[in-house]
């Protein structure tokens, strides 16, 4: 158990590490700027897809990819797989993870409730990557309603 | 067949044409006789794939080749080679299948005996000259006139047997051609005829050459196996049987593979191979066996592909190679465009593809080793090649069949001889053309790097061949490709080659070009070529030709170019630098996306010299573009120096620019950057960019966030090359005073200050206020400066004319709202300011009044003793109540207040006078007064009492008036009246009056019956209970005196009235009445103070009233 | 051995490229371009097809010299082995294989944090690893 809390436990200390510096940065700006801890995961998620999808098959399309996110992608990381994937076939998925990893331990319920989004950004990000690197441009945010659940919205990027 | 390179290895037409069975056609004379004209015209245009017919005119002057004498025995016979020279052509050509003799004869020919005598002389002349061959013939008699149902069969069938019988024809093979309409149907027809006999003539052949093979012998006769299945399947293909021909070239091809290839024959055999490869390919494509195709073809270059033959004449086997690879490209090629549906995998180009490879060979084999074949050997060994008998043979020793050495010295000069002759050969003739059709296919097959990768190898030959300018032309459209790519290695490669191409062919601006992207970062030549093609440009800008970087023949040809070029008039060169990552590069940007007019548009350039060198710029200017012109604006700088760009430096220039006043609401936009280098005088280069930087990434923003980035951060500065003007925001400070919120009436006073420091004068202000909303405009009112002015009608407009720095510029508004809500009122000022020139300027402003109710208004209605009243009775007094409740924030004074009665409502005060004048109210006071006023008439409905005026204000605000009507309730008659008269307050144990009087004020009699109820806090004196009967018109008083017992508010006796049950008036009066006028008129308590020490005190009441006894 | 190993990017562009033949570079780097447009054509039928799953693509280029074989990540990052057609050593399984083991460095690589995707690869341990992967000598 030891060895998976330093994942844990880094990941809070990156959370206050970039806020830290971007109250520093940014003292006026009401909003917290999580912009950089987004950029993170992204990296994260770019590079570690390659890892992921070595002894994969080629992915048959776009939702073929995205279960392989709801899945092996998701254990690798959060030790749980998603519980709930939805889509819309048009490009929109709904990822629900119905205990969090970075959440599990914070809140059971809507205390910090505002907090959450620091908390999801940077998974936000590890997903966004992980797709562009397999070729998907999207958009992902997440909703989080009552902790420890959490849905990301995946929006994909046609262009 | 198609693309045929001019060369001695080529395949003989008569192999590739497609072999028709050959039908001879003789007595048409079609010069003279314009009926056998039409009829020639009609067979000789037929198409050929459709019949398998050739049809071949043959006049009487014809000769067939000749019959050669019958072999009967093989035994001693031994073949000088496999395949005669002539013998395809024989066939094809020369010996027809059928012959058809035409003759003009009806069945009615009344020269019937003569002409049939003619006609019999004719086919028996042919049967003649074709003695000795299986030759098919038929008669086609013209006839003129159609044969008619009813003419005497049996007379025509007399004449057939009798001409048949003299042409010594079977009946089968006489046909009738009626010369009419319908030609083409009766060609179709015979041909069909003709076709038959074709293929029976055919298939004897085959016969006859199968007939052979029994005589054969495997260790002598190899060659004629190999040949008689040849021709079993060239016959089989002039019958149009392609299953019997691909058998019978298979067994051709397969006895052939079994002959020993010695020196002697090898080439031989190599033709051979290749010509009966080439049929059985060509047949596999027909018979829709394209797979099998491409198998036989592979096998067939394998097994041949290490066979060289002599190593002098290694091109010859080479080129061989090339043709088939070349030759199998076509047929392919031939097949897709049949429909054979071809995929990038497998296509012809792959096999065009080949043939480069093998004609590149060829040219290297050439170079090697007939570099020193200038002279021609005499005697001439290649004399009589044209009329060898074989196929494939050297005609320095024709038929040679043992393997015995030949001649060495014969062997030799032959080989001098071919060597020479390949020496004359132009191969990169060969190669371009080849590599031409490769690059068709290529592109069709979508492999568009292997095209570009054949287009470089091209042009590589174009530059071997020596021309540089074709060669330079396929370079340069290249790059683009691998630049996009980021194929740097190749780009460079590439670019050296094109680099050398523009220094031979001295195309200065191209040379330039190549050598900046040659020079950038990007570039993988290695630093001492970087050095080298550095110091080539800096000879270039100093006006000297520079150094060739590869020693070829044509230098000094191009040093003269290049003289020329560089001592001519001053010349500038545009050079296009957009897609090319030079080592110079630039970005330029406007710093904001919108300027005012009035302000400076400034302009960051940026300039990157990636190079390893030093490089000084001349001057730097951008072409800025505004609706009309473009105009170029050039960097000025202190110093020279400033333009000196290190290695790897980035330098930023700013450039203003002053917009003009007809820019606003335009777009600026830079359409190019120019660096120029090079001399001022010649040759100067201007370098055009479009300032966005030539970046070209792929890689995710995400991913280099975190980078630290240089001084001036080249890559990460985007490019922004286009702008607006917009009009000059007033440096103005409109300044609006009013103290919102606006209330419902007031006039609203909102004040317009146009106070600030101007430094200019300002020219033809102009205010235009309007209402935002369109809603609201009916219930608004505005008034400008005063409120003696007329009421505006919106947009307001107000002419404030020109202004000088020192003015203050007031303007004042009144808004009037009748409603609640929201009044958004935009403000536009324009005006020219009045600098060096006149600059239009603008501002907009928005005030948003809120407009709220100053107060509620309520009124009660009230009896006398404040009362809530229900209904009004005739001339019974009642108190109005208005209440003014403030809402607003500000606090209100009542100026005056006014209530106005309407008819048949009337005062009950002497005088009315406010009683709230002057006073204060503030957000959620009350202010309240009260009118007494009775009312005469009888009304069913609620009256209207009248109207409320209220005169109010804001403290410091303008008067506002606001008129409210008061409405009242239904008003009631009873015909009793009843009032009390009673004092303020009563004593413990002093007596005290109260008088009732009750009033009849009907026309008739009143009987009522009176009663006073006992109090526990009173004695009293009077009638207790008693009848009365009011005359109409008269008054009745009751009098009693109470004497108080308790202090407090204490309850009065109750008075209670009631109509006698033996009643005998109307019913007008009714007790409910009663008990209402009871209630409303009289009080229910008293105060009854407590006695005072000492001598009790009479009221003043009391005292003044005398105590009346009741009657 | 292989004679050449080569990494091309999404954009097409080299990543990494190496050759036991520092002379036949160039040539070998056209032919490499030259069949990425295989590759192209057989991951726009692959969608249609789904044998094409696997990420070794078997052979893109059978030349009378060389043979050119592909295999393409999921991450469209594409790996390119020239071999010479004179060596039958190596077979299909010998091929896979060896991209396997690129495969993994290169993933490896990707996670060295000195290492931006999409650059050019030029980590000296990858490229030891990558070269004896082309010698055969792991």
């Amino acid at each position: 158990m030891a060895d998976e809390t330093v994942f844990d436990f880094l990941h809070s200390e990156l959370v206050n590490y970039v806020i830290e510096q971007s109250e520093l940065k940014n003292k006026d700006a009401k909003d917290e700027d999580l912009s950089n801890l987004e950029y993170l995961g992204f990296s994260t998620g770019y590079r570690m897809i390659e890892r992921l999808t070595k002894e994969m098959p080629r992915f048959k399309d776009e939702l073929d990819t995205m279960k392989f996110i709801c899945t092996d992608f998701w254990t690798a990381i959060y030790r749980k797989q998603i519980d709930n994937l939805r889509t819309n076939h048009q490009g929109v998925y709904v990822l629900q993870d119905n205990g969090f990893r970075f959440l599990n331990n914070i809140s059971n319920g809507k205390q910090y409730l505002e907090l959450a989004p620091r908390y999801v950004t940077f998974t936000c990000g590890v997903v966004r990557g992980g797709l562009a690197n397999l070729g998907i441009n999207s958009l992902v945010t997440a909703e989080v309603q009552s902790m420890p659940s959490c849905k990301f919205h995946i929006q994909v990027q046609r262009s | 067949m198609q693309n045929v390179i001019p060369d001695q290895h080529a395949f003989p037409p008569e192999l590739c044409a497609k072999p028709l069975s050959l039908v001879g056609i003789s007595g048409l004379d079609t010069r003279n006789n314009a009926t056998h004209k039409s009829i020639w015209d009609v067979f000789g245009n037929t198409k050929t794939d459709v019949s398998g017919l050739n049809y071949k005119l043959i006049d009487n002057a014809y000769e067939f080749p000749v019959v050669k004498p019958k072999r009967n025995s093989y035994e001693w016979y031994i073949p000088k080679g496999i395949l005669k020279k002539n013998w395809m052509e024989k066939h094809l050509n020369k010996i027809p299948a059928v012959m058809v003799i035409f003759y003009d004869l009806d069945w009615n020919d009344p020269q019937w005996n003569e002409k049939m005598i003619e006609c019999a002389s004719r086919v028996q002349s042919i049967r003649v000259a074709l003695e000795g061959r299986n030759t098919k013939l038929s008669v086609v008699l013209i006839q003129n006139h159609s044969v008619n149902p009813g003419d005497d069969d049996s007379h025509q069938t007399e004449r057939v047997n009798a001409l048949c019988t003299s042409c010594e024809l079977n009946p089968n093979s006489l046909f009738v051609l009626p010369h009419g309409d319908h030609l083409q149907g009766y060609a179709t027809r015979l041909a069909g005829a003709f076709n038959d006999l074709a293929q029976n003539y055919y298939h004897t052949e085959i016969r006859n050459v199968k007939s052979h093979r029994e005589h054969l012998q495997k260790q002598t006769h190899q060659y004629l196996f190999v040949r008689h299945q040849f021709k079993m399947g060239f016959l089989s293909e002039l019958k149009q049987d392609l299953h019997g021909a691909h058998k019978h070239y298979t067994h051709a091809y397969n006895n052939l593979l079994e002959i020993r290839i010695v020196d002697t024959n090898a080439m031989e055999i190599r033709t051979v191979a290749g010509f009966i490869n080439y049929k059985l390919c060509r047949l596999m494509f027909s018979l829709n066996l394209p797979r099998d195709a491409i198998s036989q073809f592979k096998a067939h270059t394998e097994r041949f592909k290490t066979r060289y033959g002599f190593q002098e004449l290694s091109f010859e086997h080479h080129a061989w190679m090339a043709l088939q690879n070349q030759v199998f490209g076509d047929i392919f090629d031939e097949a897709v465009k049949l429909g054979l549906p071809a995929v990038q995998t497998q296509h012809p180009g792959l096999y065009y593809q080949q043939a480069v490879h093998h004609a590149t060979l060829r040219k290297k084999a050439c170079e090697d080793l007939c570099k020193g074949s200038n002279v021609y050997p005499l005697p001439d060994p290649l004399e009589g090649i044209a009329t060898m008998d074989f196929y494939g043979q050297r005609p320095w020793r024709p038929g040679k069949m043992t393997s015995d050495p030949p001649d060495p010295q014969v062997e030799w000069n032959g080989i001098k001889a071919l060597q020479f002759l390949e020496n004359q050969v132009n191969h990169s003739i060969i190669i371009i053309t080849l590599y031409g059709l490769a690059v068709a296919q290529f592109k069709t097959y979508r492999c568009p790097r292997t095209r570009r990768f054949l287009v470089v190898q091209m042009a590589d030959e174009y530059y071997n061949s020596g021309d540089y300018g074709k060669a330079l032309t396929l370079f340069s459209h290249m790059l683009w490709d691998y630049r996009s790519e980021c194929w740097w290695s190749l780009l460079s490669h590439i670019l050296y080659k094109a680099l050398q191409c523009a220094f031979l062919t001295a195309r200065i601006d191209d040379y330039v070009i190549f050598t900046l992207e040659l020079l950038g970062s990007k570039s993988t030549l290695p630093k001492s070529q970087k050095l080298q093609i550095f110091e080539n440009l800096n000879s270039v800008f100093r006006k000297q030709c520079p150094e060739a970087i590869v020693i070829l023949p044509e230098i000094k040809k191009s040093r003269v170019l290049w003289k020329n070029l560089l001592g001519e008039a001053p010349q500038t060169y545009k050079l296009e630098m957009n897609n090319i990552v030079s080592c110079l590069d630039c970005k330029v940007r406007f710093q904001e996306e919108k300027y005012q007019v009035d302000g400076l548009v400034i302009i960051e350039i940026l300039v990157r010299n990636s190079s390893d060198f030093q490089i000084t710029l001349l001057g730097i200017s951008i072409s800025l573009e505004n609706y009309v012109k473009n105009t170029e604006i050039c960097v000025e700088t202190t110093t020279n120096q400033d333009f000196c760009f290190a290695a790897g430096q980035v330098k930023r220039f700013i450039i203003e620019y002053k917009p003009n006043p007809a820019d606003i609401n335009k777009e600026l936009e830079i359409s190019s950057v120019h660096l120029y280098l090079g001399h001022m005088q010649n040759p100067l280069f201007d370098l055009q960019f479009n300032g966005l930087g030539n970046d070209i990434k792929s890689i995710p923003m995400e991913l280099v966030h975190f980078r630290n980035c240089e001084s001036i951060d080249f890559d990460n500065i985007k490019a922004l090359l286009k702008c607006s003007v917009v009009p000059r925001h007033s440096k103005l400070a409109m300044h609006f005073e009013h103290a919102k919120p606006a209330l419902v009436g007031e006039w609203y006073k909102i004040r317009i200050n146009l106070a600030d420091s101007r430094d200019y004068q300002v020219n033809n202000l102009i205010f235009e206020i309007s209402l935002q909303d369109d809603d609201v405009s009916d219930t608004t009112e505005f008034k400008q400066m005063s409120l003696d002015n007329e009421l505006e009608k919106l947009p307001i407009k107000v002419s404030l004319g020109d202004i000088s720095p020192s003015d203050q510029c007031v303007t004042v508004l009144y808004m009037r709202a009748f409603t609640t809500g929201e009044r958004n009122l935009q403000v536009n000022v324009s005006f020219n300011l009045h600098n060096d020139d006149l600059i239009p300027s603008s501002m907009e402003e928005f005030i948003h009044v809120s407009v709220v109710k100053p107060f509620d208004f309520s009124t009660k209605i009230l009896t006398t003793h404040f009362e809530e009243l229900i209904k009004h009775y005739v001339d019974e007094t009642f108190v109005i109540m208005p209440i003014i409740n403030c809402l607003s924030p500000w606090p209100l004074v009542i100026e005056n207040t006014e209530l106005d009665y309407h008819d048949n409502v009337h005062n009950e005060d002497v005088s009315i006078s406010s009683q709230l004048i002057g006073c204060e109210v503030s957000n959620g006071e009350t202010a309240s007064e009260i009118y007494m006023a009775n009312t005469s008439k009888v009304s069913d409905s609620p009256i209207l009492i009248g109207n409320y005026t209220i005169h109010w204000k804001r403290a410091n605000g303008e008067s506002t008036i606001t008129k409210i009507p008061i409405n009242g309730l239904i008003v009631d008659f009873i015909p009793l009246d009843l009032s009390v008269s009673l004092p303020a307050y009563g004593l413990v144990r002093t007596p005290l009056l109260v008088e009732y009087q009750l009033k009849n004020k009907s026309h008739h009699l009143i009987q009522l019956d009176v009663s006073v109820e006992g109090s526990e806090a009173f004695m009293f004196a009077g009638h207790k209970q008693f009848q009365t009967t009011i005359l109409p018109g008269d008054r009745r008083k009751l009098k009693y005196n109470l004497y108080p017992l308790i202090a407090g508010s204490v309850s009065l006796p109750r008075l209670v009235l009631s109509v006698p049950e033996n009643s005998t008036d109307g019913p007008s009066l009714r007790q409910e009445h009663l008990n209402s006028l009871l209630h409303r008129s009289l009080p229910t308590h008293i105060y009854v103070m407590p006695q005072m020490k000492g001598q009790p005190e009479l009221t003043n009441v009391i005292k003044r009233c005398e105590m009346i006894n009741l009657n | 051995m292989a004679i050449c190993v080569a990494i091309i990017g999404k954009d097409n562009s080299p990543k990494y490229f190496a050759c036991s033949n520092p002379d036949d570079e160039i040539n070998l780097q056209y032919k490499v371009l030259s069949s990425l447009d295989v590759i192209e054509e057989k991951l726009n039928t692959a969608n249609k097809v789904t044998d094409f799953r696997e990420l070794f693509l078997g052979t893109l280029y059978s030349l009378e010299s060389h043979k050119i074989y592909g295999y393409v990540t999921n991450t469209k990052i594409k790996f390119i082995i020239v071999v010479d057609s004179t060596n039958t050593a190596l077979r299909d399984n010998e091929i896979r294989s060896m991209f396997r083991k690129i495969h993994s460095i290169y993933a490896d690589n990707i996670c060295n944090p000195f290492h931006i995707p999409g650059e050019p690869i030029t980590s000296k341990s990858f490229h030891d690893k990558a070269t004896s992967i082309m010698f055969g000598t792991v």
